[in-house]
């Protein structure tokens, strides 16, 4: 009997088809008992069909040195120098002397020239192939840094640690298990860089590509002390309340919503770390209890603008301007996230709040007041939803779909809100929305 | 100021500088040409002449190379690649209109001429200038002749080779370098990412 050939198949997930190096490359040094864990993770009867293989690449001198972070005193100056010679700027006319002469960056300018951004004395040999699709525009190919992407795993380790009282390796449990909920997903189980040679996976919930008891039959054993994923996914972790016991969740790359995040909080009772950053950039900044995103204390610098493109002073909305320097073969200035906020201070310490996703957009009232998506957030956070989607047409009708939450409530605030009628559809999951941010807001009316 | 995007341009034909000076053949003198340059109608750098179309009309149906070299140029939207084009091709129609030259220019190599005069030495010298100061001139003129395959009246290759080296500055050839260098540096970059070792990426601990 012949298969009738999947027409939504896309190759690349094809198991291993991206596989090109050994296994010694990819876990240089690795132990017997190492390689023996990992084998029998890779074999588990219930895992799912890993779709690809890759390691960390760190000898165990380079996994040691990426348990701690590059050293911070003056490393803006220095960024700024190796800036000033990539080829990017060589055409640029004025001064490059300070942060505020370097011109913006933007995403389409580094699909255009990315070799332009990366320092000619770069270890061309040591690059790693990273993709964003990014939720506009063309996919961005750019180089990712393997020492950087171990800093990011043990200072995700240190803000846990400092969060639960520690987070130390155990043989018995997996280190991470990164979610994903997807039609189609690279699916792999490796090993932490630096990290007592635990294991980390990333396993993809959707049940057309894992029998929902083999996930739970793996999860259990894997017992992930970490857990990530995107909302997406995370609010299918619910469902799987039984089985795993992380000790801290990582929600990344989409806006969790409060109530989301106090769903897990309180399902799993342990921190929930929600990390606000882009491929291009790293991770930018964090926010463990709902509240303003604390800038890492990385080699990170946030700048928020305004329209005209001018540095807006705290507490004024405006568009967060990222300058990054862990990446050592992208090493950024001003790049435009094209998501919006405003920096504050807690504790003394640069904070991003009133953080929306991509460009703020704005709804009107009947009478032409002005109304910011931000506005709309708190109330459809505070009816339940956990994702949605707002569109005002042309001719001002508001129509929004909740994942989710009270729609009655819903229609009532932003109805009240906007002193117009709101349509309001409820689905039951963030994957009901569509394809795309779980938080989305449109407006086609012209202010 | 080297204009490394024009630069890139010309790289990207992959015309060897070595390979141009093989099969000399007798060319006019560099000063016959030099007076020609001087006397381009100032029309012809004229920002609205179509230099597609007026390769066209200078050169009969054999120009085709000649027209789609012009093409190449124009296509870089720079002034000065454009302004190149026009030059050599009052060089051309100047045999018609001023007087012909003691030797006529070879036709046959005029499409790569044009690229080196309207990609390469546009680059680095804009054609306004080849007009105005007479050193430049001389560059220009003497860059024509190399790549339309003729040796300078009354001059040997190796006297020819000689001035055209000392004409090219150290400066500018630091700035084509480095142009050269941009150019390779984002090529390998496209490479590696390509290759499977990259492309087999490393693992990550949380989504972006």
């Amino acid at each position: 009997m012949t298969e009738t050939p999947d027409p939504l198949h896309l190759a690349e997930y094809t198991p291993m088809a991206s596989a090109a190096l050994t296994d010694a490359e990819r876990w240089p040094g690795l132990s017997v008992v190492g390689a023996a864990r990992l084998a029998a993770a890779s074999t588990h009867p219930a895992a799912p069909v890993w779709r690809h293989r890759v390691g960390h690449r760190l000898t165990g001198a380079e996994q040691e040195a990426a348990r701690s972070q590059l050293p911070l005193a003056g490393w803006l100056e220095r960024h700024l120098a190796v800036a000033r010679s990539l080829p990017a700027y060589r055409r640029h006319r004025g001064p490059l002397e300070t942060l505020t002469d370097f011109p913006l960056v933007t995403r389409q300018n580094l699909v255009d020239d990315i070799g332009g951004f990366v320092p000619l004395d770069a270890d061309y040999g040591r690059m790693l192939h990273g993709t964003s699709s990014g939720s506009t525009g063309a996919a961005l190919v750019m180089p990712d840094d393997p020492d950087e992407l171990a800093r990011g795993f043990h200072w995700l380790r240190d803000l846990i640690a400092g969060l639960t009282g520690g987070w130390e390796p155990d043989p018995a449990r997996f280190a991470v298990a990164q979610v994903v909920w997807q039609r189609q997903a690279f699916t792999y189980v490796s090993v932490a860089p630096g990290f007592g040679e635990s294991l980390v996976a990333r396993v993809n919930l959707h049940p057309g590509e894992w029998a929902a008891e083999d996930q739970r039959a793996f999860l259990r054993d894997a017992d992930p002390q970490v857990i990530s994923g995107h909302p997406t996914s995370l609010e299918h972790l619910l469902d799987l309340r039984e089985v795993v016991r992380p000790i801290a969740i990582i929600s990344s790359a989409m806006a969790l919503s409060a109530t989301l995040r106090a769903d897990l909080e309180r399902t799993f009772d342990c921190p929930v770390l929600d990390v606000y950053g882009l491929h291009e950039t790293r991770p930018v900044a964090v926010s463990t209890d709902g509240g303003p995103f604390l800038v890492a204390d990385r080699r990170v610098h946030v700048e928020v603008l305004g329209s005209d493109g001018l540095s807006l002073p705290e507490g004024e909305i405006g568009e967060i301007v990222v300058t990054a320097g862990e990446n050592a073969f992208l090493p950024l200035v001003r790049y435009r996230t094209g998501d919006t906020g405003r920096l504050v201070r807690v504790d003394g310490r640069p904070a991003i709040d009133a953080l929306e996703g991509r460009e703020a957009t704005v709804f009107t009232t009947p009478a032409g007041a002005l109304i910011p998506s931000v506005d709309l957030t708190q109330h459809l956070q505070d009816a339940g939803a956990r994702g949605w989607s707002v569109e005002q047409a042309a001719d001002g009708s508001v129509v929004a779909t909740i994942a989710g939450g009270d729609a009655d409530a819903v229609a009532a605030r932003l109805g009240a809100m906007l002193a117009r009628d709101v349509t309001v559809r409820r689905v039951d999951t963030i994957a009901g929305l569509g394809d795309g941010k779980p938080r989305r807001y449109r407006s086609s009316v012209t202010t | 100021m080297a204009d490394e995007e024009l630069f890139g341009a010309w790289l990207d034909q992959e015309l060897d500088l070595d390979a141009a000076w093989n099969g000399l053949e007798p060319g006019p003198t560099v000063d016959e040409v030099m007076a020609r340059i001087s006397t381009t109608p100032s029309w012809f750098l004229d920002d609205s002449v179509d230099v597609v179309a007026l390769a066209g009309d200078v050169l009969d149906e054999s120009g085709g190379p000649v027209v789609a070299a012009a093409r190449k140029a124009a296509a870089t939207a720079k002034v000065a690649a454009r302004q190149g084009v026009a030059v050599v091709l009052w060089l051309v129609s100047s045999q018609e209109l001023a007087g012909r030259l003691s030797t006529d220019l070879r036709l046959d190599r005029l499409d790569r001429a044009l690229l080196a005069m309207s990609l390469r030495l546009a680059a680095v010298v804009e054609p306004q200038r080849w007009v105005e100061e007479a050193e430049r001139r001389e560059e220009a003129a003497r860059t024509l002749l190399l790549w339309c395959g003729q040796c300078p009246g009354g001059e040997s290759e190796q006297n020819a080779r000689a001035i055209l080296s000392r004409l090219d500055s150290a400066a500018r050839g630091e700035a084509l370098e480095r142009a050269r260098r941009d150019r390779e540096h984002r090529s390998e970059i496209r490479r590696r990412l390509e290759q499977a070792r990259a492309r087999e990426a490393a693992t990550r601990y949380s989504p972006e």
